[in-house]
């Protein structure tokens, strides 16, 4: 897998995959939707969405770098999805879900150009 | 916050801190990260920007060619060799070493390094290929180029006191870290939370972000870096198995011991010849010689295989480029170390991984930049936790120092500004020095690094005489308008910009004018906010007065700085000691080799430190906190000299 559709699709996936776990969080949930509830079913849907999409994101790292390098690339990859998600939250909430569902998109799509 | 020891509460009934374990390591947190805080972000800043010194470096070089032609065949090498020798030969006959740099992909020159013994300077010079003349110092802009951010960012430039002081400094901040994740209460359901807009609460929140996203990464460069210093930060365990550290070195990666000079004049065999043999051997170019005690009859000689850069990086135990070691008067093989092959077994693996780690030797560029975003991360943390310290103080002094409290909270206001806005400012300046030095002078590359440090101590002085408030921003706003005009500066001294670089594919320049560009747009942005806060009144003179007209607080008694005293080096020295004892005792119940179970014992004892020194502030009463690592000390380091007085016999 090249290089840069790796990296592509790890950051892709880890943003999409924090901010998946950051929903599943009552006060972050309010922030993106308003809503000052968040049902246990809901709540239980954005964990499970959340890790799926973080363990994904290991996939390229280590097809790309190996299971070793891979590794320490994709915990890379994970702090800088939770640091870019942790700046949209206050400031353009709307945008860090729309985006990170986009991001979830733009990952598949560059796994499958991969293969 | 309000765990926050508070002395002029307690001072009637407390030693060192009093109340639970949580408020203990808040305290520790607190007190431990502000004084060391300055010093860290200064390691954390350089070593971030030291992470791209390879480019920096390339930027500090405008002359030099975009691709130099590297592939050269083993008669050129031995022909460069031959002339290094000439010149070694003419310039120093005898000494403590020669080294020689055949001509490469960074640089299609020979560089030679040499010095006579251990208390002389190191001399270097560049000769040309081919014809073995000394290259002129003005076609090449000397300088030391990315290389002064690594330097500072490990020894301050400061030679083995420095590397101590980083050393010392980076146990500091694993006790911060452990502390801090004690502290924080709320890691996970924090664990995305910034508000911005909220002062106090804005502060503490991109401090704990900043942290806790990237705390593996903190804990993994702290500890590597202990690692990679480790028979000089840790000898105890060494020096309890072997006489020396040569001995153990040779037993650990099976090579002949260096040997001691004889005073014996004798002439060291010809290079070529031996750089051939090694080619042979290795089966692959030689990029390095080096000789040691050159025209002593102890004279050796080590050639280095070319280390493929590239291929390795795809590794994290990574394969050398294997070396041979020859007698230096005979030319008689002393030790062949193949491509590939590693020595000192699992232990010596684990070492070489944690240096790989924290050098971000591997992985290619994705590393490199994720490396930056989490080192400039781990920048913020500790500016923010600096920041924060004063920002809760402004609200309300807590005269922790007594009458002294107004000038303590002043000092410490000049320091954040002079460090973290001032250290931006000479780091920046360092590449304008490199634009506006002429070319060719004497000394050079001293000459960029002594105006880093003046831009340095002028931002110090700026920040000792204004006013803590008009400082940040002057300061902050300074750092950003030489960040944001370096590339036109750039472009009027040599011609070149970064439309340029990029049109001619060259990124590593593109890199660094793109990326000084981006962090200069970051500065002016927080110099604006800080702007902006400027107009709320808060002003520095009124918590000073505040804290004045409470200048009837109680001053700190003396027997509570005596028992912060006694906890500190009960914390310092005697986890030292128990660390020390640990690597003397633990390698005899290691079941591996002698010396890879002194390295890992070694290795684990840093573990050690912080768990005494954590042990120690958790205890309140500083007697039994010495009384704890003084037996545990004792115990190990007696049963180790039992234990290998018993084994000699």
């Amino acid at each position: 897998m090249p290089v840069s559709l790796a990296a592509l699709a790890a950051f892709s996936f880890a943003y999409a995959g924090m901010t998946g776990l950051s929903l599943a969080m009552s006060r972050h949930h309010e922030q993106v939707t308003g809503r000052r509830t968040l049902s246990a079913g809901r709540r239980y849907f954005f964990r499970v969405l959340g890790w799926l999409l973080l363990i994904l994101a290991i996939v390229p790292c280590i097809q790309a770098w190996g299971a070793a390098v891979g590794v320490v690339v994709w915990f890379g990859f994970l702090t800088a999805g939770g640091l870019l998600i942790v700046l949209m939250l206050p400031y353009l909430p709307r945008l860090a879900a729309c985006s990170a569902a986009g991001a979830g998109i733009v990952g598949v799509l560059a796994l499958f150009v991969a293969i | 916050m309000k765990s926050e020891f508070d002395i002029t509460a307690d001072t009637a009934v407390s030693d060192p801190p009093v109340r639970g374990f949580r408020q203990r390591m808040t305290w520790l947190h607190t007190w431990g990260g502000l004084w060391a805080g300055w010093v860290l972000f200064a390691i954390f800043l350089t070593g971030t920007l030291g992470v791209f010194d390879d480019a920096i470096t390339r930027w500090m070089k405008p002359e030099k060619p975009l691709v130099v032609e590297v592939a050269s065949t083993s008669a050129e090498r031995a022909q460069a060799v031959r002339l290094a020798q000439t010149y070694l030969q003419q310039t120093m006959p005898r000494g403590e070493f020669w080294s020689i740099g055949l001509p490469g992909e960074f640089d299609p020159a020979i560089r030679l390094f040499w010095r006579e013994h251990e208390e002389a300077e190191f001399q270097q010079v560049r000769l040309d290929p081919v014809t073995g003349q000394e290259l002129d110092k003005a076609a090449d802009r000397e300088t030391e180029g990315g290389h002064h951010f690594v330097h500072m960012h490990f020894e301050f430039h400061a030679g083995e006191a420095g590397i101590w002081l980083v050393g010392f400094f980076t146990m500091v901040m694993l006790i911060a870290l452990v502390s801090g994740v004690i502290t924080h209460k709320r890691i996970f359901k924090d664990f995305f939370t910034f508000r911005p807009g909220k002062s106090q609460r804005s502060w503490l929140d991109a401090h704990n972000v900043a942290s806790v996203l990237t705390l593996p990464f903190q804990f993994m460069i702290a500890y590597t870096g202990l690692a990679i210093f480790y028979s000089l930060y840790m000898p105890a365990g060494i020096f309890a198995h072997y006489p020396n550290k040569d001995t153990y070195f040779s037993q650990l990666l099976s090579r002949p011991a260096p040997r001691e000079a004889t005073h014996i004049d004798a002439q060291v065999i010809s290079l070529d010849k031996l750089l051939l043999t090694a080619e042979t051997k290795l089966d692959r170019a030689a990029s390095f010689v080096s000789v040691n005690h050159p025209g002593d009859s102890s004279a050796s000689v080590r050639v280095f295989g070319l280390f493929d850069e590239e291929e390795s990086e795809k590794y994290l135990l990574q394969p050398g480029g294997g070396n041979v070691i020859f007698d230096g008067i005979s030319g008689e093989i002393l030790d062949v170390q193949m491509p590939g092959e590693h020595r000192g077994g699992g232990a010596q693996a684990v070492q070489r991984v944690m240096g790989t780690l924290h050098m971000a030797r591997f992985g290619g560029d994705t590393i490199r930049w994720l490396y930056f975003l989490s080192g400039l991360a781990g920048a913020i943390m500790m500016a923010t936790g600096s920041v924060l310290f004063m920002v809760k103080r402004r609200q309300k002094a807590l005269n922790e120092f007594g009458r002294h409290t107004p000038k303590v909270y002043r000092l410490i206001e000049t320091l954040n500004v002079a460090v973290v806005a001032g250290l931006c400012i000479a780091c920046i300046v360092y590449l304008w020095s490199n634009r506006l030095i002429p070319v060719g002078i004497e000394d050079r590359p001293h000459w960029e690094i002594t105006t880093f440090f003046v831009a340095w101590l002028m931002a110090l002085l700026h920040a000792s005489i204004r006013p803590a408030a008009y400082a940040w921003v002057e300061q902050l706003a300074l750092a950003a308008l030489l960040c944001l005009a370096l590339p036109l500066l750039n472009w009027l001294t040599t011609g070149q910009q970064v439309l340029g670089y990029g049109w001619q594919g060259d990124w590593e320049r593109a890199g660094v004018e793109l990326t000084v560009i981006g962090l200069g747009l970051l500065l002016a942005m927080i110099a604006h906010k800080a702007r902006n806060k400027m107009s709320v009144p808060l002003s520095q003179s009124a918590t000073s007065a505040a804290a004045s007209r409470k200048a009837g607080a109680v001053p700190a008694p003396a027997t509570y700085r005596n028992g912060i005293l006694m906890h500190v080096l009960a914390a310092t020295l005697g986890g030292y000691a128990v660390a020390s004892g640990l690597s003397m005792l633990l390698p005899m119940m290691l079941p591996m080799a002698r010396a890879e179970a002194v390295l890992a014992s070694t290795l684990l004892s840093f573990a050690a430190y912080t768990a005494v020194i954590i042990w120690v502030f958790s205890v309140q009463a500083p007697q039994r906190a010495w009384r704890g690592v003084f037996f545990l000390a004792a115990g190990c380091m007696l049963t180790a000299l039992l234990g290998t007085t018993l084994g000699g016999m």
